[in-house]
């Protein structure tokens, strides 16, 4: 523990940590305050840069940009009465009915209160939990892999949406696009036509920022665009004690369930706003006030997305399972430095963890100061017109890109990605069962064929494993339970 | 009109035919496992055959509900989006957006990165609805610049500045 908080300091000192921190944060913060641009493609466009970087600053760059886009999502939602996130729909609420009653300060200093408590009890809960769990997994053998990353595959049937055979038919082409190039075992070529560029594989990142950031903008350009009106000149006015001792209630309601969502694989921050905002409503004694701008009603959604985007990384970080979208694009910042999340990782490597978890305490101290300094720059963004942002957008995905290996093929696979990603959201494909396709492919592959291997072909062997057991047994329910309350919900709609 | 989920099938089909038909190319090697290099492979291209006959028929059933309780037509179960209103324009714009990047792609060798950047600013910005007034071209060289002392210069990402390559040495 001592040696941990020496770690800390020593990082926070002598290196660039704190500043990388809070440029994520800044990033973070301006992506999620453009409706538009949601957290996972302000993650997935600065995923180029982070390529060049130290593992542990491109890490938390990305971490930061996460932490800061919750917080900014609420900022056009309170002021223009537009989301800059799905998780911020919930704010936007009684946060713009604040605004429309001249206190758009006080709700903005509300959001950023509630999302720093939120962030901050997120963060606690992550250094708490990671370090436990993860060394449950250095029991693991090939074959716990193996079921491990059936266990993650499983996750679709909750993420996928109405239609489990959409997310079953994205996870079977995220599986296929990871088995271009050469065969994890025997290191032969395969799908690679002959091209040397391919023999490494399709890198994760290009199709990250391909399916989530090229094809929004295609999708963008299917839209009309939307006229903003000019944003007045507001601050952040910080909530009293008296209003801190009303909004202790809710802030606790978020944190307790943003804690609970942010575990559960496919609920989200959205989930966690709406259900925070019923919950504060029914405990509140100002029930009247909600809908009509009652500061609980922007404490609990904001402190409740908070929590269950900190919450999300457990999963992550103890057994290397992305449960949202942007944990994906994070676990995609580990494999672009060749490191997988886990156990292995942290018991070689603690200073990452550490230097991770610090690099999150940056952001989230950081957090109140920067979103009042940076308030007017989000503002002036916010109303600058959208052909120009969508056109820098473009010009920085391609770039971006561009830099990391100086290849134009590498732009074609981006552009063919970004099609990928479109045609998906045409036919209402999810996204995320792609993704998890592609980074548990390589997992699942190569410990299932070192399993065999190692018993000469006895299936058994994955049964003979109690930890794969226990992992192939609880994928199982947690299909056989999303598959149960899918049928009972087609139930429920007939009668 | 048809469901969408039919093409969605339809194209899973053709998708895991090609695959499977590129699986049967992988070298077999003697020292190989009992899975093999193709294994994996050939079982996802069989599942997705079945899947993408499992959405099929899902379509199928569906067209056959629709019919009889005379539903919205076209649409699918997930309910409306952008593409409802007009998917032919709408694919026909998304694919404006991928021509503005391969136009790109193709002419930043030649043009060198500023002045394509600046193009592809410019180019972008009227696509998507800005007006052309003097303020669009001020603003695709100023932010081509920002961009090229971003990456060029700050990233030191060997970009190429083709035109511009005798002004700058």
């Amino acid at each position: 523990m001592i040696d941990a908080l020496a770690l800390s300091l020593e990082l926070v000192t002598t290196t660039p940590l704190p500043v990388i921190a809070v440029i994520g944060l800044v990033w973070g913060i301006f992506g999620g305050a453009l409706p538009g641009i949601s957290p996972v493609i302000a993650m997935a466009l600065l995923l180029p840069f982070t390529y060049s970087m130290m593992p542990l600053h491109g890490i938390v760059l990305l971490v930061a940009t996460y932490i800061g886009a919750e917080y900014g999502g609420s900022i056009p939602a309170i002021l223009i009465r537009t989301p800059g996130t799905n998780a911020a729909a919930a704010t936007m609420i009684d946060g713009y009915e604040m605004t429309r009653r001249g206190k758009a300060s006080e709700a903005l200093g509300i959001a950023m209160t509630s999302s720093f408590i939120g962030a901050l009890a997120g963060l606690a809960l992550v250094v708490l939990l990671t370090q436990p769990l993860s060394q449950l997994a250095l029991a693991f053998r090939p074959t716990s892999y193996f079921a491990l990353g059936i266990l993650g595959l499983s996750v679709i049937a909750t993420v996928s949406g109405p239609s489990l055979t959409k997310g079953a038919f994205a996870a079977i082409i995220g599986l296929m696009i990871a088995t271009v190039g050469s065969d994890p075992v025997t290191g032969v070529g395969r799908f690679t036509f002959g091209n040397a560029d391919l023999f490494g594989g399709v890198p994760l990142l290009l199709v990250m920022v391909g399916l989530f950031a090229l094809s929004e903008l295609m999708e963008q350009a299917s839209m009309k665009e939307v006229v903003r009106p000019e944003g007045k000149s507001v601050r952040i006015k910080l909530p009293s004690l008296a209003m801190h001792r009303r909004l202790a209630l809710p802030n606790f309601i978020g944190v307790a369930i943003g804690t609970f969502t942010g575990v559960m694989p496919g609920a989200g921050g959205t989930v966690a706003s709406f259900m925070a905002y019923n919950e504060a409503k029914r405990f509140s004694r100002h029930k009247d006030e909600f809908g009509k701008g009652s500061p609980e009603g922007v404490a609990a959604p904001e402190s409740a997305n908070n929590t269950d985007a900190s919450v999300g990384l457990i999963p992550l970080l103890s057994f290397g399972i992305p449960a949202s979208n942007s944990t994906a694009i994070l676990l995609g910042g580990f494999l672009i430095h060749g490191l997988q999340p886990g156990p292995v990782l942290f018991s070689r490597d603690p200073s990452l963890l550490y230097g991770l978890f610090t690099g999150m305490l940056v952001a989230c101290l950081a957090l109140p100061l920067v979103a009042y300094v940076t308030l007017g720059l989000s503002l002036f963004l916010v109303n600058r017109p959208k052909p120009y942002l969508f056109a820098f957008i473009l010009v920085l995905v391609l770039s971006g890109a561009y830099s990391i290996n100086n290849s134009p093929f590498d732009l074609g696979l981006l552009v063919a990605a970004g099609v990928l990603g479109f045609a998906m959201r045409y036919f209402r494909v999810p996204m995320l069962p792609i993704l998890l396709g592609l980074v548990l492919g390589y997992m699942i592959e190569s410990n299932y064929r070192r399993s065999l291997m190692l018993s000469r072909g006895d299936h058994w062997v994955f049964v003979q494993d109690p930890i794969s057991l226990t992992f192939l047994a609880l994928a199982a329910l947690f299909l056989t339970s999303a598959l149960v309350s899918r049928f009972r919900k087609s139930l429920a709609r007939k009668t | 009109m048809m469901d969408r989920r039919f093409g969605l099938g339809l194209i899973g089909l053709a998708v895991a035919s090609a695959y499977l038909y590129g699986s049967s190319f992988i070298v077999p090697t003697p020292f190989g496992d009992p899975a093999g290099a193709a294994g994996l492979p050939r079982i996802l291209g069989w599942l997705l055959v079945v899947v993408s006959l499992l959405i099929i028929a899902q379509a199928g059933f569906s067209q056959f509900r629709f019919r009889r309780q005379v539903a919205k037509p076209g649409a699918d179960a997930d309910g409306p989006s952008v593409f409802d209103t007009s998917p032919g324009k709408a694919w026909l714009r998304g694919m404006g957006v991928v021509a503005l990047a391969v136009a790109f792609i193709v002419l930043f060798p030649q043009l060198g990165y500023p002045v394509a950047a600046a193009l592809l600013i410019l180019g972008t910005s009227l696509f998507f609805g800005m007006p052309l007034t003097w303020r669009v071209p001020v603003v695709a060289v100023a932010g081509a610049f920002v961009m090229w002392l971003t990456f060029g210069v700050l990233f030191r990402v060997r970009l190429p500045m083709g035109v511009l390559e005798p002004f700058v040495g």
